[in-house]
């Protein structure tokens, strides 16, 4: 088991750096650049935007080599001031400073900063994660707690009033688009209701914003208000979140039950005369759970990826807005830096799904 | 274990593919809100970063009818996006402009309500020599910045000097100095800027221009404390490096003064108690600026409760506003833009007048005011609204579709066969002076092809594709506007339009006209008042018979309150103060 981890460790870092590449690449190709704030400049000069690109080691319409040396400066390969693969210390570049190499770069430890707001992206990253991991967590947890009793429940009457409701909503949320949902529990909840607040993490006036320190004494004054603050506050886009994405868990645990009770071994425990809730969560349900547990670790990196549109729609301080704002200004080192460390963790994730589906399933070996 | 790799290069393929939907399922139109988002920021000249602030203060009688209201409490205020940075030499977009009207000042300030009317500010009282070329400022005494520094005319040459002598690093973030001084150093238009004494502040051009005393009303002319400039670092050729423009600037002498600035959650100011400038003092303790996505998202804020003032709301909005008794629609008064069908007379058929006659004479103006302004809009019969100075209506074609076809049928005489026009409009935008792009664009197609013109649609994101292909001359036809920085002839016919660039016409409408050009050219170094109006009324009978493009709508878009605030004066160029506003619950 050990070697296959380190294995399928290292197998994963050519891997990651394709993923990194490819969406450099892909980045650079979608038209415009963080340049394009001067396009309505008639004065600015091409030789200014030039100089300014070169103060975030980027080119203007690069050409393939133009990217290539993007990326190696944001890699930390290539050294923008000197123009090549050596550093100022005239070691190569990708080498430790403390060996003559550079300290730009990813390579080096270095997410950069952002084009947009001049600070380092590590840190504007650090401070958008709790309210990403509130939000998804809470989701997540909901969504996949439902969804194995829903999927337990529609197995066990299968064909049931209760199967065919289950299943007709759950399609229903399924093909309704997150915005259109998340729009219309705005207006119902609260603007024709007013029983919830339409977006935001904390009420502005009456709590300083969200993960400053001015906030964190306050909510260490009066926790339960700041708790009961922030679960308003979280009731609707958790809720679109769990509607959305339940149909796809409830159908799977559903398929994964309807299985398990068909097996021999079922029969062979009711045959014994078992009582029927016995059989159900003792032996069936056990053995449904399986798929489900690997299934489920494959969707946690959405508890980093985050929820987009929903953070979108309701302005909620998470990742997936950052990614938003970063998008619309191209800021490109932003964006190269949520996209890796969401990559990282996808790839983790898919790992440790390999592994726990070998440590639930001893029938499962990895050589 | 074969399954759960194939996963794996799904979820890392649905993370390329869809670039902003990480989550896959869960994620879809991500790419339709991220240009909307993006916009503010990265439009700098056709945006309305129409500034200026100011107060009556100078005149009792305004200061009797505003004066009065309840002192204290906190206002939040919802903005169409954050605001850029807090260095207002660095700024040229509309929500940056609306907040540092509040904070700091300038020299001259466009009056309360008003897009035309210069009041003085921080100057007491100012004086143009008769050659058009001295600008003379009497600068106010016992005024202090908020960092507690002396103001007085060496700090405003402070800031004059600074802006025209930016490193070149900063000239690309400062559009308006740029623009405004026609250049920057010795390169610029203005010859010098002396202060002679504490009270005095005097400006040199080297060619008159009788639009420079209404520009130094802009939001980037606002003076800041040269100490905290000095302090903050704000002449760094890196911008985001400057702790001025970042985190500790906008340091300036108005009625609030800067408290914080959270970046995309919220911008506070706070009551200057020590205010002693020319405006009155401000009533409120404090103002919250929070920025929303769009203006559904402002709409439901101030429907919940969560604001009280949303600076712009859709028109099809006002309605419903004006129907619930605990809110009020803020009256914006006269309109300070234009929205226009924008032509290119490189390409045929466009470039032949009659069937740009033809096309105006096809539009029912009226119809589009009704349907997508809510009526909050008036037909326009200019290139510039009625509110800007030397207007003169010009009797441009109103809806006749009849006339239309038998201009069609003549222009068909003269050898016209080919009536296809490429038409675009933005997919993802909302201007003041075109709330729906796409159905405005619906409509005239349909207007244009009931007489006889054959309409290909095509659309692109507003910024940058829209912004970049129509500048260069890209678009045949197209919807695009223009909201004043300051309501003169100027401001909209040579900057916003026809004015030549660099000795060429510009290449966004390709119009030659070197007999408009030269003519605007004149009446903008002329300094006799009687000869510049009649300059400005012969360009604009000269655009009206070429009818380069055509003119659609003036916008007043709306504003909405929650009904206890008081004391709002609604300006058509957003120069909106909000020392006189109160809250009276």
């Amino acid at each position: 088991m050990a070697k296959y981890i380190v294995r399928r460790t290292l197998g994963l870092i050519p891997l990651l750096i394709g993923i990194v590449l490819l969406s450099f690449v892909l980045m650079k190709m979608a038209p415009g650049g963080p340049q394009a704030q001067f396009n309505q400049n008639n004065r600015v000069t091409e030789e200014q935007i030039d100089r300014w690109l070169k103060r975030w080691c980027l080119e203007r319409n690069a050409g393939p080599l133009g990217v290539a040396r993007e990326f190696g400066g944001w890699a930390g390969i290539w050294n923008c001031d000197t123009e090549s693969f050596l550093s100022q210390q005239g070691g190569l570049n990708f080498l430790p400073p403390q060996l003559g190499g550079g300290d730009n770069g990813l390579i080096h430890g270095d997410l950069g900063f952002s084009i947009d707001q001049g600070r380092p992206v590590v840190d504007m990253i650090a401070e958008r994660v709790p309210a990403t991991l509130l939000l998804t967590t809470a989701a997540l947890f909901l969504w996949v707690s439902v969804a194995v009793l829903l999927g337990v429940i529609a197995a066990v009457r299968r064909y049931s009033i209760f199967d065919q409701v289950v299943t007709f909503f759950s399609y229903v949320f399924y093909s309704l688009p997150t915005f259109w949902l998340g729009l219309m529990f705005i207006f119902l909840f609260a603007v024709a209701f007013r029983i919830l607040p339409p977006q935001g993490i904390t009420t502005p006036r009456t709590w300083p914003p969200f993960g400053t320190e001015r906030y964190w004494g306050e909510f260490g004054e009066k926790p339960l208000q700041a708790i009961v603050d922030i679960a308003r506050h979280l009731v609707l886009p958790v809720t679109v979140l769990v509607l959305v994405n339940i149909a796809a868990d409830s159908r799977f645990v559903r398929a994964s039950m309807l299985d398990a009770l068909s097996q021999d071994f079922v029969r062979t425990a009711r045959a014994k005369g078992l009582p029927g809730r016995t059989v159900v969560m003792k032996h069936a349900f056990r053995n449904a759970m399986l798929p489900v547990v690997t299934n489920v670790a494959l969707e946690l990196p959405f508890l980093f990826g985050g929820a987009v549109v929903t953070e979108t729609i309701f302005s909620w301080p998470g990742m997936g807005l950052l990614f938003i704002t970063g998008v619309g200004s191209r800021d490109y080192f932003l964006l190269m830096g949520l996209l890796l460390i969401t990559s990282l963790l996808i790839l983790f994730f898919n790992l440790l799904a390999d592994v726990l589906y070998a440590v639930v399933d001893p029938r499962i070996r990895y050589d | 274990m074969s399954r759960s790799r194939i996963g794996a290069l799904l979820a890392v393929l649905a993370l390329l593919v869809s670039a902003c939907a990480q989550g896959a399922a869960t994620q879809s139109p991500a790419a339709a809100t991220s240009a909307a988002a993006s916009e503010p920021a990265s439009e700098p000249a056709s945006e309305p970063a129409s500034e200026p602030a100011s107060e009556p203060a100078s005149e009792p009688a305004a200061s009797e009818t505003t004066g009065a209201g309840t002192p204290g409490g906190t206002l939040v205020v919802a903005l169409p996006g954050d605001i850029d940075n807090l260095d207002p030499a660095l700024i040229s977009d509309s929500n940056s402009s609306y907040v540092m009207n509040q904070v700091m000042e300038s020299l001259v300030q466009l009056a309360p309500g008003s897009v035309s009317e210069i009041e003085p500010v921080l100057a007491e009282s100012y004086e143009v020599s008769d050659d058009g070329l001295t600008y003379t400022f009497k600068i106010r005494e016992g005024i202090t910045f908020h960092d507690g520094t002396e103001f007085n005319a060496e700090a405003v040459k402070f800031n004059y000097d600074r802006w025209l002598n930016f490193p070149e690093e900063l000239q690309a973030f400062a559009y308006y100095a740029g623009a405004v001084f026609e250049g920057f150093g010795d390169g610029s238009n203005i010859a010098s800027t002396e202060a002679p004494d504490a009270t005095t502040f005097i400006v040199n051009l080297k060619e008159p221009r009788s639009n420079f005393l209404i520009a130094q009303t802009l939001a980037p002319f606002q003076i800041s404390s040269p100490a905290a400039l000095e302090a903050g670092d704000a002449d760094n050729p890196d911008p985001t490096k400057s702790t001025y423009a970042q985190s500790e600037g906008m340091v300036g002498t108005g009625p609030f003064k800067l408290k914080e600035w959270v970046r995309g959650d919220h911008v506070t100011i706070e009551n200057n108690r020590e205010y002693s400038g020319a405006q009155q003092p401000a009533l409120l303790d404090e103002i919250v600026f929070r920025p929303f996505a769009d203006q559904t998202a402002e709409f439901n804020a101030i429907e919940a409760g969560e604001v009280d003032l949303a600076q712009t709301i859709a028109p099809i909005d006002a309605e419903s506003i004006a129907g619930n008794p605990e809110l009020q629609v803020i009256d914006r008064g006269e309109s300070c833009n234009m929205g226009h069908l924008a032509l290119n007379q490189q390409y045929e058929p466009v470039n032949n007048l009659k069937i740009r006659q033809a096309m105006a004479f096809a539009l029912n103006k009226q119809s589009y005011i009704e349907t997508f302004y809510a009526g909050q809009a008036v037909p326009a019969d200019n290139w510039m609204p009625p509110s800007a100075q030397f207007y003169k209506p010009l009797g441009l074609p109103t809806y006749d579709p009849t006339r239309a076809e038998e201009l069609i049928a003549e222009a068909k005489a003269e050898g016209v066969t080919d009536l296809e026009i490429d038409f675009w409009y933005p997919s993802d935008v909302a201007r003041p002076y075109m709330p729906d792009p796409k159905g405005l664009f619906e409509a005239i197609q349909s207007d244009l092809e009931a007489v006889g013109f054959t309409i290909n649609p095509n659309t692109a994101t507003w910024s940058p594709d829209y912004l970049d292909a129509e500048s260069v001359g890209e678009y045949e036809a197209w919807l695009i506007g223009w909201t004043c920085d300051w309501a003169s002839a100027d401001n909209f016919l040579s900057t916003a339009f026809f004015g030549y660039r660099d000795g060429e016409p510009n290449p966004e409408y390709a119009y030659d006209s070197d007999e408009l050009d030269q003519t605007m050219g004149q009446a903008l170094s002329s300094t006799d008042e009687a000869e510049i109006e009649e300059l400005w009324g012969k360009a604009q009978d000269i655009v009206g018979a070429d009818l380069p493009t055509i003119p659609l709508v003036h916008s007043t878009p709306p504003a909405a309150a929650s009904a206890k605030v008081k004391g709002v004066t609604g300006s058509g160029a957003l120069n909106e103060y909000f020392n006189t506003v109160y809250i009276e619950e």
